[in-house]
This record gives structure tokens, C-alpha cells and sequence, in this order.
């Protein structure tokens, strides 16, 4: 799961040239940690809906990593 | 006056209008053409200008070179003059120069088809809308626009023009924008229905603002309930407004109305929303149907008597990006650009963040060989990055409709 989410915050990275991450930890925050701003998160939460077909967003603002593991883990 | 008038806490900035009347008189450069990201030094330069009847382009700060040359036939170099000094500058006699201003101020918009087009504006036509009342008196605003934008310019000159604090929170981050609200006790918001998106849920709610003014998309009635929880002192008013002719229409909740006072202005033929040539700006790009503009705009009556109506989608081919237009055709044309791309459609899949994610199918030449990275990454050189698509998938063939014209659906 873990490395699958980290593939997937490597693609949006990548397309914006930026650094790819080692790896992830469930307090990292998507904003402040990761770097994402609403572009970034939007494209991230497409790239998970066609993989676990769950909008991570539907009900409100995922701060965290493990947060989105979380919703991910009860789709999978 | 030692008031505030802008504060940007990213660039510790803070200017006050005493500050502001000292830069805008004395003696100097203006730059006709300034790209900057910094919106005080933005809004300084706009100023000095405009006091002194002169003409303005206003381009985005993330513009590419190649955009610019595209929109204006010449590669972008600063046009810089030295401007005298103007002697006794007060608040009476700073907005007498506004109100009174010459000056021409040129939008570029989305436009139809290809490249942004060109708007001129006057000063005049821009402040039709500003209210100037002692009422106001002390109230501070967070900017949330881009200061190139008509939503942008709007805002900026209802807060100029009653001496109101401007605190900058556009492109903030969520923690951001709450902490300078708060902080700076902010009283009115006027945004995209975005960036109000992304503030729910709130750690805290927001008891000093009192108006809150969304635009520039269509909105839900779901996100006036979850406003309404972050801002409980807040009336929540919706605006129609275009690049075309600024605000032109306002609601409370998603259905608008053309009262009498609007009828001369505003008008619903075959649903579709047409605006008078009175209320617009300028551009060679406008065509008019017996002084009436179409919009684009696809609208529903609610009740034709009362003249109360509700939007279905706004501006037939564009695409709304997290309140930007994007128009396909233009971000189509630079991909296709590359020789690795036989054939590209770009559009937008719906998305709880944004409202729409922009995305492409590009089908490849047989042999070629090209990466969505590499697409992005070649894209930031000819398009601001909000015109680059998110998601891209290689197709073996790209749809048509039966008349021939790439299909978005």
C-alpha cells in the first residue's frame, strides 16, 4: 500500500520536475511535508480513483499520509 | 493615514496608505507592461500609472515568453518610463485622479478559440461597481484573486476606494489563509467557490467576517451550508461576473435574477445569456448580435415570469480549472506541436478539489516514443502551468464526433 501511494505522489512530483520522495510516513502532511498545492492533490486524487476508484477527498480535506492510507485500506 | 493598505505576510510586506500615497506622487519610473508576482509591487505600479492617464497591460506573472510573443506579436521586454512627481497627493485628491483617469487597462482573457484575447478597459468601467459608504469604513479584505484578473482588479478597487486594509491570501495554502484571516480580523472574502472548498473543515471559525462573495464558477448549494459553518456572521452572496464586462449579476444561493433595472443589460434568448454592449469592455475579438454579447454561458429558467434563472454550464468549450478557464483548443495546439504527436484531445475529468481536472489522450506517431513527464516538462515552456495537463494517457486512436470536430465528451 505504502509503496503504491509513493509511486503515485512520485508521478505528480515528476511531472512538475521536482525531487521524488524515498519514502513515506503516515504523519507526513500532503501539504506542508510533501509540497502539494490544490493542482497537485486534485491530480493525485484522480491517479487513486482509477487504481481504488475512492475519492479520497469526497467528504472533506485529507491533511495527512496516513490519512489517505486509511481510505485507501477500506477500498482495497 | 496610517492605515493599513496592503499586507502580505509571505513577503513581509506591509504598506500603509500614507506609504502607498508617497510611492504612487513622487517622481520615477512606470512600467506599462509589469510582470511581477509581488501584487503590492503589482498594485504600486498599477497605481502610479493610473493617476498619470497612462495606458497599462496587465500580464500574468507566470506568463512564458512564447505565450507573450504569441498574444503580442513581440517578445517581452519591460517598457519602462520616468514619470514627474505629483505634489500634495491626499485622499481626496488620490481618488478625484482615479475616478478621473484616462488611462486604458488591458485584460487578456481566455479566449474561444486559440490564445487569450485581448479586453481594454477603462478605469471608469472597472469601478462602475465600487460602493464607496462610511460604512465600510475599517473594513479589511483577503485578497484571494489574481491581481490580473477582472475578479482580481474588482476587489482590489472596492478596498482602495474605501481606504480598506487588503490582506494577501491568494495562492495560500489552507493553515494560511485561516491564520491571516484571523489574524488580521478580515471582514469581507471574495473568491473562487475553490479556494472556499478547500477551507472546509476549519479548525476554527472565522467570526469576524461579515461578507463573503463567491464567483468566477458555478457552485453547489452543499458548499453555501459548509461556508455558512466556517463563517457564521457571514452573509454569503454569489456573483456572475465576466472578463468580458466584470460583475454584471448577483444571488443569494444559485439562483440569479434579471430585475428590471437589469433587463436593459442582461437578457435569456434560446438559454443562453446575452450582455449589452453598453456594459462591456473593449476587444477586437467581441462579435455583437444587435448590440447584444453571447456569452457562451448555458442557463435554466427557474420561473421566466419572475426572471429568476440558474446556470448549467458556463462557456460552452472552456474548461474550469479551480476557477481558471481554460480553453483546450490552446493547450491542444502546443502539444501538437511536439512531432512525436499525431493527434491530442484535451478535457477535463470532474474532480472534488478543483472541480475539474484538465486532461489529454495523445495518440503518437508509430515509432515515436514520448513520456508524461516529458510532456509536462516540455509544456512548462510554452503554458502557465495551470494550462498543463494533470493527466495524460497514450491512446491507440482518439474519438471524433460525426462532424468531424475532436469529442470531449
Amino acid at each position: 500500500m505504502e509503496n503504491r501511494l509513493l509511486a503515485q505522489i512520485n508521478e505528480v512530483l515528476s511531472g512538475k520536475g521536482e525531487t521524488l520522495l524515498q519514502r513515506l510516513s503516515p504523519e507526513m502532511k500532503l501539504r506542508d511535508d510533501v509540497g502539494f498545492d490544490s493542482f497537485d492533490l486534485a491530480e493525485l486524487t484522480v491517479r487513486l480513483e482509477e487504481i481504488y476508484d475512492v475519492d479520497i477527498f469526497e467528504n472533506g480535506i485529507v491533511n495527512t499520509v496516513g490519512e489517505v492510507m486509511t481510505l485507501l485500506e477500506k477500498n482495497e | 493615514m496610517n492605515n493599513y493598505f496592503f499586507i502580505a505576510a509571505k513577503n513581509n510586506t506591509r504598506l500603509t496608505y500614507d506609504v502607498l500615497f508617497q510611492a504612487v506622487s513622487s517622481a520615477g519610473s512606470f512600467v506599462s507592461n509589469y510582470k511581477t508576482d509581488q501584487a503590492d509591487l503589482f498594485f504600486v505600479n498599477l497605481l502610479k500609472g493610473l493617476v498619470r492617464d497612462k495606458d497599462i497591460v496587465l500580464l500574468d506573472a507566470d506568463f512564458t515568453d512564447q505565450e507573450i510573443f504569441q498574444m503580442t506579436g513581440e517578445n517581452y521586454a519591460e517598457k519602462v518610463e520616468n514619470i514627474d512627481s505629483i505634489s500634495d497627493l491626499n485622499e481626496q485628491s488620490f481618488l478625484e485622479l482615479l475616478q478621473n483617469s484616462k488611462s486604458k487597462i488591458s485584460i487578456y482573457t481566455s479566449g474561444t478559440t486559440g490564445l487569450p484575447k485581448q479586453v481594454v478597459h477603462s478605469v471608469s468601467s472597472l469601478i462602475k461597481q465600487v460602493k464607496i459608504d462610511s460604512k465600510f469604513n475599517g473594513n479589511s479584505w483577503a485578497f484571494a484573486y489574481n491581481p490580473t484578473h477582472i475578479a482580481g482588479l474588482q476587489v482590489f478597487f472596492q478596498a482602495l476606494f474605501n481606504f480598506n486594509t487588503i490582506v494577501n491570501v491568494f495562492n495560500g495554502d489552507k493553515r494560511f489563509v485561516l491564520e491571516e484571516i484571523q489574524n488580521h480580523s478580515v471582514t469581507n472574502i471574495s473568491a473562487t467557490p475553490t479556494f472556499y472548498r478547500l477551507l472546509y473543515p476549519s479548525e476554527f471559525q472565522l467570526d469576524s467576517v461579515k461578507r463573503v462573495t463567491v464567483g468566477g464558477e458555478k457552485s453547489t448549494p452543499d458548499l453555501y451550508e459548509k461556508m455558512q459553518t466556517v463563517f457564521p456572521n457571514a452573509v454569503i452572496r454569489n456573483v456572475y461576473a465576466s472578463t468580458e464586462a466584470g460583475s454584471v449579476l448577483s444571488a443569494k444561493g444559485n439562483v440569479f435574477q434579471i430585475d428590471e433595472k437589469k433587463a436593459a443589460v442582461v437578457k435569456i434568448e434560446n438559454d443562453i445569456l446575452y450582455i449589452h454592449q453598453s456594459v462591456l469592455g473593449n476587444s477586437d475579438s467581441f462579435s455583437f448580435e444587435n448590440n447584444w454579447y453571447n456569452t457562451g454561458d448555458i442557463v435554466l429558467w427557474d420561473d421566466e415570469q419572475k426572471g429568476t434563472f440558474t446556470f448549467v454550464s458556463r462557456a460552452n468549450e472552456m474548461i474550469n480549472v479551480g476557477g481558471y478557464k481554460i480553453n483546450p483548443n490552446e493547450v491542444e495546439e502546443a502539444i501538437r506541436s511536439y512531432p512525436e504527436v499525431r493527434q491530442v484531445r484535451v478535457y477535463g475529468i470532474p474532480n472534488s478539489v478543483l472541480g475539474n481536472v484538465l486532461t489529454a489522450d495523445i495518440e503518437l506517431h508509430a515509432d515515436s516514443v514520448l513520456s508524461e513527464t516529458d510532456v509536462k516538462l516540455k509544456l512548462k515552456e510554452k503554458l502557465q502551468s495551470f494550462k498543463i495537463p494533470r493527466k495524460i494517457n497514450f491512446v491507440a486512436t482518439i474519438n471524433y464526433s460525426r462532424t468531424g470536430k475532436i469529442s470531449r465528451s
